[in-house]
């Protein structure tokens, strides 16, 4: 993990419709005129994707929270993250 | 004036008539114009005897009173008596006989019916009824999986027909009936026998069956409060299990038409609706299981 990747920050793109249940986010892009699935996992890390605190940070905020290894959730989030760049849901900055 | 001396010189002539002009009664009785819609598509047909008496008696569950054809269908003959059916001067298609041109109508119908109801309301590709008790009940499925048998087992129970079609859904979870006549398909003849047509069958894969025959009634809308998804498996046991809202919302857009056109506006629609409403996916194995199971959930969602 680099710090390049602990300091991107990734915001949703705009323009997409979401509705979040417990167990899942959908996120209907409009654009590409594609629904997306995300499973629990990825929805907790959209949710954090809010285009204002960088990877690092994110990643320190919930180790704490849930206990894990900081390193670990920062590889598991800029890997989540990437996709969701791949896929057009979100965009990043560094 | 013009458009009766044109209707009366129709009638005179006797051999192109609208199929919403019957009910001539004797002498001197009043001559009533029948137009069929559904979800703001209005449309009149034009043909002969034979045909607009299989029309009447098909689609008398669409008619409509107090509306203006915004569609008009004509049937003409080929010289050896095929039918080819127009749509205002597109020429729909022509085939061998009149069960196969009706069943041409409808499949012609329901794609501007849809296309209307999708462009007011999030329209499912579903089949829908109401209980007794009042409970709404929405089947949605691919083509195929058993939905209109399904249906068609309800109403034998006593429930209410809404459609086996095209679900128009409003937020608040009215659902808003369209009622065409029930597509029977070939594999399911057999669990239907009475329902065969009155005339013999002449060479088609379904039967477009009116919902008087059923012993059933119409209900013009209806409240959604049970959701469920039916698949139709030769032999598998007959069960329900729940399914969580997320994939209830996953499992509806992808049954909802026109979703890539109108998404923005029916994922909120359809999230709404799983949030509130129980769904469940059933797996068919026997009619009869299927609609004992249905009336269990039917039950469940009175009570709670």
């Amino acid at each position: 993990m680099t710090d390049d990747t602990l300091r991107t920050v990734f915001a949703p793109r705009v323009g997409l419709v979401v509705e979040a249940f417990d167990d899942a986010v959908l996120i209907w892009d409009g654009e590409c005129r594609r629904l997306h699935c995300l499973d629990m996992w990825a929805a907790v890390i959209w949710e954090e994707l809010d285009g204002r605190r960088e990877i690092g940070q994110i990643a320190s905020e919930l180790a704490e929270e849930l206990g894990i290894s900081r390193a670990r959730l920062a590889a598991d989030i800029s890997a989540v993250a990437r996709r969701l760049v791949r896929e057009g849901l979100v965009t990043a900055t560094t | 004036m013009a458009g009766r001396k044109h209707r009366r010189a129709k009638l005179r002539t006797g051999t192109l008539i609208r199929a919403a002009i019957v009910d001539a009664g004797p002498v001197g009785g009043i001559v009533t114009e029948r137009v069929f819609g559904a979800h703001g598509y209005v449309f009149s047909i034009e043909a002969d005897d034979a045909l607009t008496a299989m029309v009447d008696q098909a689609l008398q569950n669409l008619r409509v009173s107090d509306a203006t054809p915004n569609a008009t269908y004509r049937v003409t003959r080929e010289r050896e008596g095929r039918p080819v059916l127009w749509h205002g001067k597109e020429r729909v298609g022509r085939r061998a006989n009149d069960d196969n041109l009706l069943l041409l109508l409808q499949w012609h119908v329901n794609q501007r019916v849809i296309a209307h109801a999708t462009s007011r309301r999030t329209t499912f590709h579903a089949a829908a009824a109401r209980s007794p008790r009042g409970v709404g009940i929405l089947l949605a499925a691919p083509m195929e999986a058993g939905k209109t048998t399904t249906v068609t087992g309800l109403l034998r129970s006593g429930w209410d027909f809404l459609t086996d079609e095209a679900a128009a859904t409003d937020p608040d979870g009215t659902m808003w009936a369209y009622p065409k006549p029930l597509t029977i398909d070939l594999g399911s003849w057999p669990l239907f026998p009475d329902l065969a047509p009155e005339h013999g069958v002449r060479a088609v894969l379904s039967w477009l069956v009116p919902v008087p025959r059923t012993g059933a009634g119409v209900a013009a809308a209806a409240p959604l409060r049970l959701i469920v998804f039916p698949q139709y498996e030769p032999a598998a046991s007959t069960d329900a299990s729940p399914v969580r809202p997320s994939e209830a919302a996953f499992e509806l857009s992808r049954a909802t038409f026109a979703f890539d056109e109108n998404g923005s506006r029916d994922l909120p629609v359809i999230a709404g609706l799983v949030r509130s409403t129980p769904a469940y996916r059933l797996r068919i194995g026997e009619l009869g299981e299927a609609v004992t199971v249905i009336r269990q959930l039917e039950a469940t969602a009175v009570a709670a």
